[in-house]
């Protein structure tokens, strides 16, 4: 189905998600220096993710240029991802009540439950972050 | 309805390789390997939404949430990105050497595949050794317990793409360049970059946010 019709210009798509993901990460990076807040940070990196799958999944994967019946078959994949990750959401809601609240886990011995937290305290700070906390990193 | 059974005589109305035979096709409109390849990689999404979502889930419901720039090595993973990313470039140019019967294009290009493939890969299973060498183990805590399914799982996925992009590529080098075999190099590209496709995301989520 996508015949000769799928001409598109690979090399464009291909400098342009190249791109996309250096904005990307330099992004990431000038966030805190320049005082972008958090927020603002991570929607312009979905964003920015977005719409390299977009490309890879129009252009690369050929969608564009495909008939409705495979355009078709993709489309309740949307509603049905959203689903599966709103039905999760009731763990995080109701995280007091569950019996190993996430941000825990149990102890070595299995005897307690343990906060996130304290467990790089119990097993000590990681080697190579080692430097880093020193230096009073993040 | 019994009768219309036993009127039924093999050896007169069976085909020789005992299938009926239909004068009109039973399925889509569609290339049946492409519809297959597509019901499949749609089974994927929602595997990968899976890991997704309940990644997502668990950090927003952590109080305390380590930064991966403090964890992670960034700049390789980014450079790794790149990588993969101009691996779909040359499986799309393998595509097209397939569609217009080109040899050597086809062996170049999706050679070219396999080998950046395989580098990702390699890089990948090299930043694994470095952190469990400096203790992260899956098992730290639920930053290092996500961050390994989640690309552990991606990498998996890449591997048997480089496995079956390099036996196509090796029946690449001999027989017919006829249709069958440019269809074959398609479904598998769809793969490839649904690999690449699950990796940006990856990428940002994990690496970055």
């Amino acid at each position: 189905m996508s015949g000769d019709h799928n001409t598109f210009n690979a090399t464009r798509v291909l400098i342009l998600l190249a791109v996309l993901t250096a904005v990307e990460v330099g992004w990431a990076l000038v966030h805190e220096p320049l005082g972008i807040g958090i927020w603002p940070m991570r929607l312009g990196l979905i964003f920015l993710a977005i719409w390299k799958g977009y490309l890879i999944f129009m252009f690369f994967m050929h969608m564009k240029f495909e008939g409705w019946i495979l355009k078709g078959l993709m489309v309740p994949t949307l509603p049905l991802m959203c689903i599966v990750v709103f039905a999760n959401m009731p763990d995080t809601s109701f995280n007091d009540k569950i019996v190993y609240p996430i941000g825990s886990m149990a102890s070595s011995d299995g005897a307690e439950v343990v906060e996130l937290e304290d467990v790089s305290e119990m097993r000590g700070v990681l080697p190579h972050n080692a430097a880093s906390h020193e230096a009073g990193g993040h | 309805m019994t009768e219309a059974i036993t009127a039924y005589d093999p050896a007169v109305d069976a085909p020789a390789h005992h299938h009926p035979v239909y004068d009109y096709d039973s399925g889509p409109p569609v290339n049946r390997g492409k519809f297959a390849i597509w019901l499949f990689l749609a089974t994927e999404v929602m595997f990968f939404t899976g890991l997704i979502g309940a990644y997502l889930v668990i950090r927003m419901g952590t109080p305390a949430w380590p930064h991966p720039g403090e964890r992670l090595a960034v700049d390789l993973t980014a450079f790794n990105t790149f990588v993969l990313i101009w691996s779909s470039f040359c499986m799309v140019k393998g595509v097209e050497g397939a569609q217009q019967r080109d040899r050597g294009k086809l062996l170049k290009w999706l050679g070219l595949t396999v080998f950046f493939g395989a580098f990702f890969v390699s890089v990948q299973v090299f930043e694994y050794f470095q952190l469990l060498h400096h203790g992260s183990v899956p098992n730290l805590d639920l930053f290092w317990s996500t961050f390994y399914v989640m690309t552990g799982f991606h990498g998996t996925h890449v591997a048997v793409g480089v496995l079956w992009l390099f036996l196509l590529w090796l029946g690449s080098l001999r027989g017919e360049m006829d249709e069958r075999r440019a269809m074959r190099i398609e479904l598998a590209g769809l793969y490839w970059h649904f690999v690449d496709l699950v990796w940006v995301l990856l990428f940002t989520i994990v690496y970055l946010m």
